[in-house]
């Protein structure tokens, strides 16, 4: 008995001395996290093993716009699991076992949340005033990674029940999604929202709902709301996820709604709508954004150029809504342990080794404009965002045919795979061109063949080095 | 300054528009295709990384040549710490003087500990009055953040309460009537993104009108009295100061009540702001496309250079509070250029220039 108490008080001791150095860290300039923040399959988990691999390997890897490689400081790079007991540590070995097996493959879809700490120990500049100073010491980054699907719910954080409905309803009534699934939509509209709730009814439209989400997500859309419903968590309680948006919502105010009996529709939905988002969307909140220092946001420009105008716009939209919930500024450092402010964001075109590099540039200014509503809000903070096209492995190489750039790899099969695509514009094409994008397809390449683990070979990426300076290179000297 | 009316009659006319010309370059477009690679293309196996030393060919690109900037470290605590010793030195004198009044007599004691409480009381009451008078400048940030939260999203239901934060925060205000005619005509049926759009139609874009006016009077000013002025530094100094009056101006155009540590708050925010306003737009040759021959035939005095540049860092300047000041933001595209605000200002001083030598 005293025993335990004992163990247990020496537990949180522990604890509270570890995050006490944690916040010193952080004092010191010396702790940062980063925020990656990508819809689902837009290339975190390639990006962040490559981040990874790029840095432990920074030997071998070409990282020479990266400042500290440049200037010969970066001494080390160690990986330690998070301090946090219940995120599983990022699966570095695997992704890269992956991608460098016989024959390469990607990394599987991100199924849970995992983290990892990186230890980057760099060498100071000779000639500080403190004699007794050593001459090294170490950043420490911290890095998470999750299911793009669970980042879609963030804006949820701010929405009630009736206004997500009356959204949801606004977004069914349009084009693409409309057709998808009429004879559901048309049943949750027509729900009485002051009816007794009827469970098995319930639980029937929620399986069509969540079919009707994935089948939306199978187009290439980006609003995938709630998130969770497609790709719920380990130990997600599957009682939460039991309820539908009801669009006819609209047709009632809200103090009639309030009024409804307990049973009914709207306060049965309401009720495990508001614990869906206190529950699983506030705690994925708090651990995974509310404390980041820097945000990568990885946009997948080329298959969304690829879907269409209508993907354009979803995805736009999407990114809009989730930085929202993101803090931007600039501010002095004992104020980031309280309310931490992102002071620098960096927009990066992911699996830009599918497009020729002539259109490098124009992929980056397309960017640029497709997330402009989304970056005001950091502008108006006074924080510059800033655009890159990169790929976090490189899979083809430039060639020439019949006197054309083209582009040539290997595709799923380990076929030779050579093409040109159309060209790749910088603002929102006509309709003609929009026409010649959407009919080409791009085929999906595989990681390059012949990586070798064993030999600690490098993988080949586009400009992570300056990625890595743009949001490191600062906290380095 | 006054203001000369145009009222030269107008010839109505018809005409053929210029063919406006063409922002893409007409690249030639590719025919897409796939092809099988040949032998000699697939053979080298991992590609090289593309790093930002090293450009892809056909992009010219050193623009991540950059080295970080070496910060000083410890300055700001080193204030802080100063600070916390100049208040221990002040209370333990303090006390030692309260000691020695003591000594003498207790009446002087007591009217010592009197004027103390007194100054304390009043550090307190100046104190609460500064953080009050930067509330009008906190709600209108506010009020700012909910509406860009809108922009863009058709959502419905929203902005009752952003429309209830507008009013409350122009009640008593020369803008409420205004703001009051705007919401008369907003359309029974409206989503979030339509109202927002209704109310920068028709009351934000009236007070950027103002505003844009307020801006183009300062900054021609500020570039006739550099021009014209016998000691041009010293009226670059004068400039500059004008510019905070100007932000005043600004600030009360959009309802933001004028104070000190607005104006201090407000001046970082606009300088932070700077950057983006209109620096690119104002290439050399394309003021000189706008001075026309005046530059090129060297009439334009290197002084009245000054004049100009003095006045276009002032449009700047009132540009960026008005991105800083607009309870909406703007909308995407809309937002007022430099160059409209250059071409009176370089009217102005053309005509003045003439006149001194005519
Ligand atoms: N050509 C190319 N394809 C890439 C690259 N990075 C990612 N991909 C492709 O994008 C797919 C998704 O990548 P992931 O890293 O799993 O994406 P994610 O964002 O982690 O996805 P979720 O975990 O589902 O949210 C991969 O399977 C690859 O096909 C890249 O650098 N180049
Ligand atoms: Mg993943």
């Amino acid at each position: 008995m005293a025993n335990a108490f004992l163990n247990r008080s020496r537990a949180a001791s522990e604890r509270l001395a570890r995050d006490i150095g944690i916040q010193i860290d952080r004092l010191r300039d010396r702790r940062l996290c980063l925020g990656v923040t990508g819809l689902s399959r837009s290339g975190k988990t390639t990006f962040i093993a490559s981040l990874v691999h790029q840095l432990l390997q920074h030997k071998k890897s070409s990282l020479p716009g990266f400042s500290p490689v440049m200037s010969g400081r970066l001494l080390d790079v160690r990986m330690h699991p998070l301090e946090d007991p219940h995120l599983p540590p990022f699966p570095y070995r695997d992704a890269w076992q992956q991608l460098s097996g016989q024959p390469p493959a990607w990394p599987e879809p991100t199924r849970d949340s995992s983290g990892c700490l990186l230890e980057l120990r760099l060498g100071r500049k000779p000639g500080g005033l403190n004699p007794f100073a050593r001459d090294h010491f170490s950043l420490w980054l911290e890095i998470r990674d999750y299911p793009g699907e669970w980042l879609l719910d963030l804006p949820l954080r701010e929405t009630g029940f009736r206004d997500w409905s009356l959204e949801c309803g606004h977004r069914f009534a349009q084009s693409p999604r409309a057709a998808l699934a009429p004879d559901l939509l048309q049943a949750l509209a027509q729900i009485d929202p002051f009816a007794e709730a009827d469970t098995a009814r319930l639980a029937q439209l929620q399986r069509a709902f969540r079919d009707f989400l994935a089948a939306a997500k199978a187009q290439g859309l980006s609003q995938i709301q709630p998130g969770r419903f497609l790709l719920p968590g380990r130990d997600d309680d599957a009682e939460l996820m039991q309820f539908v948006p009801l669009p006819g919502l609209a047709d009632h105010d809200a103090a009639a709604l309030d009024a409804a009996s307990e049973r009914s529709w709207y306060t049965l939905c309401r009720k495990r709508y508001e614990r869906y988002v206190r529950e699983l969307v506030e705690p994925f909140y708090r651990h995974f954004f509310s404390r980041i220092d820097r945000q990568l946001v990885l946009v997948d420009v080329v298959s969304a150029l690829n879907g269409g105008p209508a993907m354009i716009d979803d995805m736009r939209e999407a990114l809009t809504r989730i930085t929202d919930s993101f803090h931007y500024g600039r501010q002095h450092r004992l104020m980031q342990l309280f309310r931490p402010r992102i002071d620098r964001v960096l927009y990066a075109a992911t699996k830009i080794d599918q497009v020729i590099s002539d259109d490098h540039e124009a992929v980056r200014a397309f960017l640029a404009s497709l997330v402009s509503d989304a970056y005001r809000h950091a502008e108006y903070e006074g924080i510059q965002p800033a655009c890159e096209a990169t790929s976090a492995v490189r899979c083809s190489r430039e060639v020439e045919d019949h006197g054309d750039r083209a582009l040539s790899g290997f595709d799923t099969e380990g076929r030779p795979v050579g093409y040109v695509h159309p060209r790749f514009p910088s603002r929102l094409p006509d309709s003609e061109h929009w026409q010649r994008l959407m009919d080409w397809e791009i085929p999906p390449l595989r990681p390059p063949a012949g990586l070798s683990a064993r030999n600690d070979d490098a993988i080949p990426h586009i400009r992570l080095d300056t990625v890595l300076n743009l949001l490191l290179g600062d906290k380095c000297v | 300054m006054t203001e000369e009316p145009d009222d030269t009659e107008r010839s109505s006319r018809r005409f053929a528009p210029e063919p406006a010309p063409s922002t893409a370059q007409a690249e030639p477009e590719r025919r897409a295709r796939r092809f099988v690679p040949t032998e000699e293309a697939q053979l080298a196996a991992v590609p090289e990384a593309v790093t930002a030393s090293e450009p892809l060919p056909g992009v010219n690109e050193y623009g991540s040549l950059q080295l970080e900037r070496l910060p000083v470290k410890g300055l700001g605590t080193l204030g802080a710490g100063l600070l916390v010793l100049v208040m221990v030195i002040a209370v333990a004198e303090l006390v030692r003087l309260f000691d020695a009044a003591l000594s003498l007599h207790w009446s002087a004691a007591a009217a010592l500990g009197v004027l103390i409480g007194g100054v304390g009381v009043l550090a307190l009451r100046s104190l609460l009055s500064f953080l009050r008078a930067r509330r009008s400048l906190g709600r209108l940030q506010r009020l700012r953040l909910r509406a860009e939260q809108q922009t863009g999203r058709h959502t419905a239901g929203r902005s009752g309460g952003m429309l209830a934060e507008l009013q409350a925060f122009y009640a008593d205000k020369p803008q409420a009537p205004i703001l009051a005619g705007a919401l008369d005509k907003l359309p029974d049926y409206s989503d979030d993104c339509e109202t927002l759009l209704h109310l920068d139609r028709h009351f934000v874009e009236r007070l950027d009108r103002e505003a844009m006016h307020r801006v183009s009077r300062y900054s021609a000013q500020t570039g006739l009295a550099v021009a014209f002025s016998p000691w041009a530094a010293l009226d670059m100094l004068i400039a500059l100061w004008r510019s905070v009056q100007m932000i005043d101006d600004i600030a009360q155009t959009y309802g933001v009540v004028p104070s000190w540590p607005t104006r201090m708050r407000l001046l970082r925010k606009v300088l932070a702001q700077l950057t983006f306003v209109g620096a690119s737009e104002v290439a050399i040759d394309q003021l000189s496309d706008d001075l026309g021959t005046a530059a090129l035939a060297g009439t334009l005095s290197a002084r009245a250079g000054q004049g100009l540049g003095a006045g276009i860092l002032s449009a700047r300047i009132g540009l960026a509070a008005m991105r800083v000041l607009r309870p909406l933001p703007f909308p995407a595209g809309r937002e007022p250029g430099i160059r409209s605000l250059i071409a009176p200002l370089l009217e102005k001083l053309k005509s003045r220039l003439a006149r001194r030598r005519g």
